[in-house]
């Protein structure tokens, strides 16, 4: 049996690949290139895979078997596949043939990879651009990219692969390593891996759920919170506002083998493109880590919002992250839906247009848990965040759950981590409120905290967590005696040692 | 009697080693110690030992000698610190068979430290962002040799020294405790 490939090997070819472009141009362009060749690659071997099959099936007739592959996950003409396009590594006009390759398999398969509104996937990238060098260099650029890619090890046949995932997990790696790497110039970030576990572990979705995140990047803490599910019965739904992020989403739900997904691309405030007829499409979980205190989000159009999404009021021109949190709300279902939505700390305490969408939230009973987190868990950015739980079945329990998880982290070089234990320290606790185990009160000093409507109501609907987790260290009052006692003891060996010390030099100067 | 350094042990570099979480050895590296020359907090093994690493293994009576950066100070290696290998910051002297009989390790890390030698060995540095003490300065350095009972009588008095100096420094800490906490009872009251 042959060996099987492992994430390890898979990461590092797709890694080195990226030596081709580095230096070149900025890693925030080259990744588009890298990662759209890694899915063609997949799709190709997918195809190659699934053909041999059905050449064996129908005793090598190729014309049965071509018929069965076109009822197939994806149709892939002739011209399209990467062995094609590898044969061709040392035609001149390579861009243009992959440019080519790229427009017909979209084309063939219109109905997965084509956007709602005419948009592809693969609109936004150009292989045969004046970004990739002259003439000359693009070519030998593109031939690199494409020999990368023919590594042997790279065999991406479903029957090659050590486990479903890898594929969708390299991908991934790629992704974030790339997060670090641009992201902050443009204000967005990567959610990292164990935050989107935390969100996807607190909302756990129920089998049959229909899951969403408006905001959704590449998707990865949608496929996180669909795994959560334990079951394959679950919908996903996303969308996007950045078009190369949003391509990257769909082809992420691919990968993953999550063909049903519908990732939109679109401005989910000005724009939301999940709809069923006119009204919001509504859902059981609704996950997000929304841009951080967005400026220009919308509010101009905001208040006359055709879905009357902001109607608790309407947040500040600069400051995007009620907007976000309002349109979460609003898209879950009335009496059951879960919102988990990661921010920045000033959503707990600003003041003004802000604090009355957030009293008028606390009031209708919707917020269920504020979670701190470490800060420098981000990539690109040091600010510590939180997330907000907001459950529209509470039912009577009126209270709300606060955690301060700040000190509770793995130190980085770069970035702090989340630890296994410190995760499951915070869900298990959630849990326990969830369940009504928790009466108000401390619930674990320095780190949890229920407090009831009042304490809220006192605290004038502020939410800034050291209000109610008190994780002041008093210092140890001293114990004059004891440290007097100490004082002696040691005056008493500094004379003994003083003593000693001199009968010895006296030895010395015979 | 005065004898030259070289002729009284040899000095090897220190080596480069990869660390890794979980190793046989410790990787020893200057910041490693305080003040005093004692190894600070617990060392954890970080270092496999393969290869030729095996030869660098330091032993017992060896003296370590921090060769390069501003603060230049010898510590006596002892099997207390578990096996363990110099960072290459190190100079390694390795006292010879034959000056057993004539000089302690430990004296000789004293007379290392002590700020004449010091003031000495400094002027004599080279490189302009990092001064290091060549292997060669050191090797010409002469060092007094007195009796071993004399080289005893020394060490002892420095360490009673160091002792001195932790316990006014610990008194120190201790008396300033004792005053704000009772400057603060009065007028709280």
């Amino acid at each position: 049996m042959e060996k099987k490939i492992t994430q390890q090997e898979i990461n590092n070819i797709v890694w080195k690949a990226c030596d081709t472009f580095r230096g070149v141009i900025d890693p925030s362009q080259y990744k588009d290139y890298i990662l759209t060749m890694l899915f063609l690659k997949y799709v190709s071997d997918v195809h190659k895979d699934k053909f041999s099959k059905y050449l064996e099936k129908y005793d090598g007739d190729k014309e049965r078997a071509e018929r069965a592959m076109r009822h197939e996950r994806f149709v892939v003409p002739e011209h399209c596949t990467f062995d094609y396009l590898y044969e061709h590594r040392n035609e001149t006009n390579i861009g243009e043939l992959i440019n080519i390759a790229l427009n017909d398999l979209e084309e063939a398969n219109r109905e997965k990879l084509g956007g709602e509104d005419g948009s592809g996937i693969f609109r936004n990238i150009d292989f045969n651009s004046s970004n990739l060098g002259d003439a000359k260099d693009k070519k030998t650029r593109l031939k690199n990219l494409l020999t990368d890619f023919s590594d042997k090890k790279l065999d991406l046949r479903p029957s090659h692969l050590a486990g479903n995932d890898i594929i969708g997990d390299a991908y991934e790696f790629l992704i974030a390593h790339f997060a670090s790497d641009a992201g902050k110039k443009a204000g967005e970030f990567y959610t990292p891996g164990e935050v989107s576990t935390l969100i996807a572990k607190l909302t756990k979705s129920a089998p049959g759920a229909r899951i969403c995140d408006p905001t959704c990047g590449s998707g990865s803490m949608l496929i996180k919170a669909g795994r959560e599910v334990g079951s394959d019965n679950f919908s996903l739904y996303g969308q996007e506002a950045n078009g190369s992020t949003w391509a990257l989403a769909v082809m992420n739900m691919f990968l993953h083998g999550f063909d049903n997904a519908t990732v939109r691309w679109g401005d989910t405030i000005r724009n939301p493109k999940l709809k069923e007829g006119d009204a919001l499409m509504k859902f059981d979980t609704v996950v997000a880590n929304p841009p951080f205190s967005l400026d220009k989000w919308g509010a101009d159009e905001a208040a006359a919002d055709p879905h009357n999404r902001f109607w608790r009021g309407v947040p500040p021109i600069s400051k995007g992250d009620w907007a976000f949190i309002s349109h979460m709300i609003e898209t879950t279902y009335e009496g059951r839906g879960k919102v988990g939505v990661v921010v920045p700390h000033g959503v707990l305490f600003r003041g003004s247009s802000e604090g009355k969408i957030r009293q008028k939230a606390i009031e209708e009973n919707l917020l269920e848990a504020v979670i701190g987190l470490p800060s420098n868990l981000f990539f690109g950015t040091g600010i510590p965040a939180a997330i907000l739980i907001f459950n529209r079945g509470k039912g009577t329990n009126k209270n709300v759950l606060f955690i301060d998880a700040s000190q509770r982290y793995e130190p980085g070089k770069n970035q702090n981590r989340l630890r296994e234990q410190d995760i499951n320290a915070i869900v298990d606790t959630y849990r326990r409120f969830n369940s009504g185990e928790l009466e108000a009160g401390v619930v674990e000093d320095k780190f949890a905290y229920v407090a009831t409507p009042e304490e809220l109501q006192e605290n004038e609907y502020n939410l800034n967590i050291p209000r109610y987790v008190d994780t002041f260290e008093e210092e140890d009052a001293i114990d004059v005696q004891a440290v007097q006692q100490e004082i002696d003891k040691l005056e008493d060996e500094l004379a003994a040692v003083q003593q000693e010390m001199k009968s010895y030099l006296e030895e010395l100067s015979l | 009697m005065k004898m030259l350094l070289k002729e009284l042990v040899a000095i090897q570099t220190g080596v480069y080693a990869k660390t890794v979480p979980n190793g046989e050895a410790t990787y020893l590296q200057a910041s490693m110690f305080d003040a005093f020359g004692k190894l600070q907090g617990s060392i954890v093994p970080n270092v496999v030992i393969e290869g030729g690493l095996s030869r660098h293994l330091l032993s017992e009576s060896d003296v370590l000698f921090v060769a390069k950066g501003a603060n230049n100070f010898a510590v006596e290696y002892d099997s207390a610190m578990g096996q363990a290998i110099a960072s290459s910051i190190f100079l390694i002297l390795k006292p010879m068979k034959k000056s057993v009989q004539q000089v302690l390790p430990a004296y000789l890390a004293w007379y290392l430290n002590h700020p004449v030698t010091q003031a000495q060995l400094k002027h004599q540095a080279r490189g302009s962002s990092i001064p290091s003490i060549s292997k060669k300065t050191l090797e010409e350095l002469e060092v007094p040799l007195p009796s071993l009972e004399r080289q005893q009588q020394v060490l002892r008095i420095q360490q009673l020294r160091n002792r001195e100096k932790q316990i006014m420094q610990l008194l120190e800490v201790l008396r300033e405790q004792q005053i704000q906490s009772q400057l603060l009872l009065a007028v709280q009251q």
